[in-house]
């Protein structure tokens, strides 16, 4: 009996200081744990927006299965990232975080960021390929600057007019079909998200359910979406003061 | 054994017994993780970590340790070191962490560590089993480079990453190598290489 | 999950996701007795349910004491130890059923323990936020898949072993792992089926 009671005695001692130890580690390291995930977020958020200097992964908005993240520059929406989970992957899951700005009915799409996913390496791993050198064209460099087109984005082979990634179809409609999905949800809480810029008493809120369309480069926001002007979107250059840096900043249609 | 010289207990473990090559032991990891040389080399510095630590201690312990408990009490002082290497992981390094996945808790099953555990750190000095975990570790993170220098050379055209071959062959690499069938294809020629070698 | 997920589950975990020649589990003990047929079926047998009651015990704790807890962390060192004690009771119980397949299974039944099969199932199965159904599903079939693998390794190996043109530094692990290479090159051939 002793020599039982000795074993029970020397297993609670070594479990007893190893979930100690291990309790002290884990509060040690939960912060930089908690930094780290959250940077993954914020590095994905910085690829797809437009210069903001907001906090967007505290104004995140959760829709289903989706999370919106507006971004803000002088207190006004300049751009949405959207993190959609398309199930209709090759192997499963393929997560983007779609960056989109201008007016929710006739958005800009700003790049897409992969976030998650099982793809087969050489193929559906090519939607994450980054441009080599500035000019290069990848995949992904397709939807930077796209102006998003009324029927929604497709590929070639579906009357389309995205170039898939050879021999890898299945992977290249999840992120037009991401983008589709990410653009819904932008129309879906344009007022919602325009509204968390109404804390800035000069911005007139009510006037405007679409979200401003903040030509990228331009410091100052430009109220200039008016409802009743339709899609039409407000990407003439009217703005006080700064004169646009000439990038592509296209009227949609 | 107390007698062997601190010297070859060292260098038991990089060559004459390296626990990958020679002993056959760890084979799970090894061919998960070495698609890249980054990740080969995350694992070994993890697994040299939590080998010298666990060694460390059960040699420490070794006389207080009844002999009939010693498997369960060696699992956990393992896991323990393993879990603290998995939240470090986590916090500092978190692109290795996601890379190793569920393979960094699995270093508490590698074979390696229990085997050293039983067969030296019970038995042998604090000095003595920790050198041995030294190195069996760099042994093994020897081996887990050798094997993903090949894999991610013919199936990526780089080393850490680093393109060495050219854009041509990166556009079009030797894929299979980086998949499943590579690993075990090239696991098994080098070991077959190592037999030849040592029977020279 | 309605039924066809389930299937669609069990055709993932046995052929896709091939615990043995896709997710690299287990193959300690896969190359160690796949040498006989015989072997091979028990060994497949005693993972099967080492792995599904694992996979219960494992769920049932980590939901209903680490998590309300939040020792989330705590659970390698757990998983382990309910293992170490489950392959402790199997090992008890074949011993008294069956003496012959004890012999048989001989130094491989306790490391059953360190099989990163194991392990590696109750892990998966939390990642994947799997329920207490899917979780169970997914053991049995992804041991199944074990089972299936090792067997027909086993019987290429019967075969092989009778082949005297094997060169002699190619004999035993290098020639069982490029037979492994080929068995997995074909598997890779179900990859895309199912979405999981």
């Amino acid at each position: 009996m002793k020599q039982e009671i000795r074993y029970v005695v020397v297993l609670t001692l070594i479990s007893v200081v190893a979930a100690a130890l291990l309790a002290i580690v884990n509060q040690v390291t939960a912060d930089p744990i908690a930094q780290a995930r959250r940077a993954k977020t914020l590095n994905a958020l910085q690829k797809v927006l437009p210069p903001f200097d907001n906090e967007p992964d505290q104004e995140m908005i959760q829709v289903e299965g989706s999370e919106i993240y507006p971004a803000r520059k002088d207190g006004k929406l300049v751009g949405v990232a959207v993190k959609v989970t398309d199930p209709k992957g090759y192997a499963g899951d393929v997560t983007f975080m779609v960056g989109l700005k201008g007016d929710p009915n006739a958005p800009i799409v700003n790049g897409y960021d992969l976030l998650a996913h099982k793809e087969t390496p050489g193929l559906g791993t090519k939607l994450a390929d980054e441009p080599k050198k500035p000019n290069a064209k990848t995949f992904k460099t397709q939807f930077n600057g796209l102006a998003f087109p009324a029927d929604g984005l497709k590929v070639v082979k579906d009357g389309g007019t995205i170039d898939a990634i050879t021999g890898a179809t299945i992977s290249s409609r999840t992120a037009t079909n991401s983008v589709n999905k990410a653009v819904e949800l932008y129309k879906e809480k344009a007022a919602e998200l325009a509204s968390g810029a109404a804390a800035d008493p000069a911005a007139a809120p009510a006037a405007d359910p679409a979200a401003e369309p903040a030509p990228a480069e331009e410091p100052t926001a430009v109220p200039a979406a008016d409802p009743a002007a339709g899609s039409d979107d407000g990407d003439d250059k009217v703005n006080e003061g700064e004169s646009p840096e000439g990038e592509q900043e296209v009227d949609n249609v | 054994m107390s007698n062997q010289s601190l010297g070859s207990v060292f260098t038991r473990g990089l060559i004459k017994e390296n626990p990958l090559l020679v002993l056959l032991l760890g084979m799970c990891p090894s061919l998960a993780v070495t698609t890249s040389v980054m990740n080969g080399l995350g694992m070994g510095v993890a697994v040299i970590f939590v080998l010298m630590c666990s060694n460390i201690v059960i040699s420490l312990l070794r006389k207080v340790i009844p002999s009939a408990v010693r498997i369960p009490a060696f699992v956990v002082v393992i896991a323990s070191f393993v879990t603290i290497v998995d939240m470090v992981m986590e916090g500092f390094a978190p692109d290795l962490h996601a890379a190793l996945g569920v393979f960094i808790p699995l270093i508490v099953v590698n074979c390696i560590i229990l085997a050293r555990a039983e067969a030296f750190a019970s038995k042998n000095s604090v000095l003595a089993s920790a050198i041995d975990g030294l190195g069996m570790g760099l042994g093994f993170t020897l081996a887990l480079v050798l094997v993903s220098a090949v894999r991610e050379i013919l199936g990526n055209g780089s080393i850490l990453g680093i393109n060495i071959l050219g854009e041509g062959f990166a556009a079009s690499p030797v894929l299979i190598m980086i998949l499943p069938p590579g690993g075990f294809l090239t696991l098994g020629i080098i070991i077959a290489i190592m037999n030849k070698l040592r029977r020279a | 999950m309605g039924i066809a997920g389930y299937l669609a589950l069990i055709v993932w975990a046995v052929f896709v996701n091939n615990f043995v020649l896709s997710q690299f589990l287990g193959i300690c003990p896969f190359m160690g007795v796949s040498k006989k047929v015989e072997s091979a079926v028990g060994m497949a047998a005693a993972v099967l349910f080492v792995i599904t009651m694992a996979s219960i015990i494992t769920f049932l704790l980590y939901n209903a004491l680490l998590v309300p807890w939040n020792l989330q962390y705590l659970q390698t060192i757990l998983f382990i130890l309910v293992i170490a004690a489950l392959v402790q009771f199997v090992e008890m119980v074949i011993k008294k059923v069956s003496p012959t397949l004890f012999a048989a299974l001989g130094i491989f039944l306790p490391l059953i323990t360190t099989n990163c099969a194991v392990l590696g199932a109750a892990l998966l199965a939390i990642k994947k936020e799997f329920n207490f159904m899917e979780t169970l599903v997914f053991g049995m079939a992804s041991a199944a898949g074990f089972g299936l693998v090792l067997i027909l390794f086993a019987a290429i190996r019967e075969r092989l072993a009778l082949n005297v043109a094997t060169p002699k530094a190619m004999k035993g692990m290098p020639i069982a792992l490029i037979t492994a290479s080929i068995l997995s090159l074909a598997f890779l051939g179900f990859s895309g089926m199912v979405r999981m």
